[in-house]
């Protein structure tokens, strides 16, 4: 099984859309990573070899910040907010849409994930 | 969008003379007091809610209105960057009415007027 970054990646899938499994990566940084490390868009995971795989690993740790270092920095960012007591650190607190949204209708999902401050909804 | 950033940040003139003054009245609260921990001597009262929170303004006390009363805030490091009116809300909140199921009411039948 291959993993990369601690998250195993499907062996039968094509590479740069199983490597968005990575929190952190999405569409286009994780077609990015594969152009820069010369893997082609079309080979699935279990055809590369494994010095590719090297280089990939080590140009995401040199570029991006992924993983539980991303989720700590966004649950930082959001604490901040909160210990300055602005409108947006409130509205964290209390479960409500932060970013103007109405609250007369819709509003379920923040206060769905209020509990979960690392706003991470791949484990629930 | 947010404002362009070659114009500098904005703060209503009127905050800033109101600022400057306060400086000139407590000059050593302004360049050491500050910094050694010691409170603001009087505190700013302004409407300009949209004034951006410079570096210079560290340990003022501002009151902020929020349409109808002024909230008190005093400025710490954190904060610098941030409106003014992020920290003073516009809203109360709620408090909705709780149906108690404790009394009971009897019952009375509209056609005899009898419970």
């Amino acid at each position: 099984m291959v993993q990369i970054q601690r998250v195993a990646l499907f062996p039968n899938a094509t590479f740069h859309i199983a490597l968005q499994r990575v929190f952190g990566l999405g569409r286009s940084t994780s077609l990015a990573v594969a152009e820069a490390c010369g893997i082609s868009k079309d080979l699935k995971v279990k055809d590369i070899k494994d010095s590719y795989l090297q280089k990939v690993s080590s140009y995401i740790e040199n570029n991006f910040t992924t993983g539980d270092t991303l989720k700590r920095q966004i649950r930082d960012n959001v604490l901040e907010q909160v210990a300055i007591n602005t409108r947006r650190g409130v509205r964290h607190t209390l479960g409500l849409p932060v970013t103007g949204a109405q609250t007369r209708n819709n509003g379920v999902n923040a206060r769905k994930l209020r509990p979960l401050f690392q706003y991470d909804t791949s484990r629930r | 969008m947010p404002r362009s950033i070659w114009k500098g940040p904005y703060v209503a003139v009127n905050l800033l003379q109101d600022v400057v003054a306060l400086a000139r009245k407590h000059p050593e609260w302004w360049n050491k007091g500050r910094f050694q921990g010691q409170k603001a001597p009087e505190v700013i009262n302004t409407y300009s809610r949209a004034s951006v929170i410079l570096p210079d303004f560290l340990s003022c006390r501002f009151g902020i209105h929020n349409g109808k009363s002024f909230v008190n805030i005093e400025v710490q490091e954190a904060m610098v960057g941030h409106r003014l009116g992020e920290f003073a809300p516009t809203k109360g909140t709620p408090q909705h009415k709780v149906k108690d199921a404790g009394t009971n009411k009897k019952k009375i039948n509209p056609k005899t007027g009898k419970s």
